[in-house]
């Protein structure tokens, strides 16, 4: 079964039962500094792997960029 | 008399951080991560600016900083992109989130076209940013009174435009930002709309505590040189300001002694 969220303004389907940390390492994402939104909730690195994924939740995965 | 160097031993502090280079770096709009750590070696600043942005998810999300080192210098996120207080509250929890680190520069920017800052929304997102622990920097205009009203809502720093973001058109308002840096007993910080860093030396002449270049450094035809110009005028107009100018005198003076000249003979 898959469910629908969206990710950082995308509609996707994901697994149900999915876990952000288990999320993030299935796209791979290890770059530093990454911070999650869990449904406008910012989640600490620690939270990542028990915050699990419900259908038509919104995720924001966000980084550093360049900046003035 | 001994007149003591005393640039050698002077120190900004904002919050918890110390500044020795009164540069704050930005890290836009440059033409590669190579030339901006090429940049940040020449400037050496203690202080850079950064923004937060979605991570591209296409390849296991890319480190848009790939190669930039920014372990010597304390980070200073920005709520650059936030049109409202709220969401400037948002992109401060966000960054603080990301880079532990308690520094924010507060930017609500109230005109598209401009990107001037919404006086409102500005001192909205300080007061609460503050009340949230935050040690905000808070971008504003060049208006004494707003100033004033960010310096009364807690704001660590306060940092009028010299012009509008990203224009290069140097101090359009000298006497404002002169009055701001007089009236206010938190550090003035000089940002944005900077071009060459003649008006970096006056900004620091005239007391304020430190300047924020990004465009004028990243755009220059070599950023690197123009880092390295940014950092010396910086440096010599701090030294300026605590030497503390001569008297202006409205009639000449002679330099030279007007006793001990031969006389002529004819």
């Amino acid at each position: 079964m898959t469910i629908r969220v969206t990710l950082n303004g995308d509609a996707r389907e994901v697994e149900e039962e999915l876990t952000v940390a288990a999320l993030l390492d299935s796209l791979g994402i290890k770059a530093p500094r990454v911070v999650v939104e869990h449904n406008m909730r910012i989640l600490r690195a620690e939270d990542l792997a028990a915050a699990r994924i419900a259908d038509g939740d919104e995720l924001e995965v966000l980084q550093f960029v360049g900046g003035g | 008399m001994t007149l003591t160097d005393t640039a050698t031993a002077d120190e900004l502090r904002i919050g918890g951080a110390v500044l020795r280079n009164r540069l704050i770096h930005g890290t836009g709009r440059f033409p590669s991560n190579d030339v901006l750590r090429q940049c940040l070696e020449a400037a050496q600043p203690d202080m850079v600016t950064l923004a937060i942005r979605r991570l591209s998810l296409d390849g296991g999300g890319r480190n848009e900083l790939e190669g930039v080192d920014f372990s010597s210098c304390t980070l200073l996120p920005n709520t650059a992109g936030a049109t409202t207080a709220q969401q400037a509250i948002r992109l401060a929890h966000l960054a603080r989130a990301a880079g532990l680190s308690e520094f924010i520069k507060v930017e609500v920017v109230g005109d598209e076209r401009t990107l001037l800052p919404d006086p409102a929304g500005t001192l909205e997102a300080t007061r609460v940013l503050v009340e949230d622990g935050f040690t905000v920097l808070a971008y504003t205009s060049d208006d004494v009174v707003l100033a004033l009203r960010l310096e009364e809502a807690g704001a660590a720093a306060v940092m009028p435009g010299a012009a509008p973001i990203g224009t290069t058109l140097g101090i359009q308002n000298p006497f404002n930002v002169k009055l701001i840096i007089d009236r206010l007993d938190v550090p003035v910080i000089v940002d944005a709309g900077l071009g060459v860093p003649s008006e970096a030396v006056r900004c620091m002449e005239w007391g304020a505590a430190a300047v924020l270049v990004n465009t004028a450094i990243a755009r220059a035809r070599n950023p690197v040189e123009m880092a390295r110009a940014f950092r010396d005028a910086v440096a010599a107009g701090r030294r300026a300001h605590l030497a503390g100018r001569a008297e202006i005198s409205f009639e000449a003076v002679a330099s030279s002694p007007t006793a001990g000249l031969p006389t002529s003979s004819s």
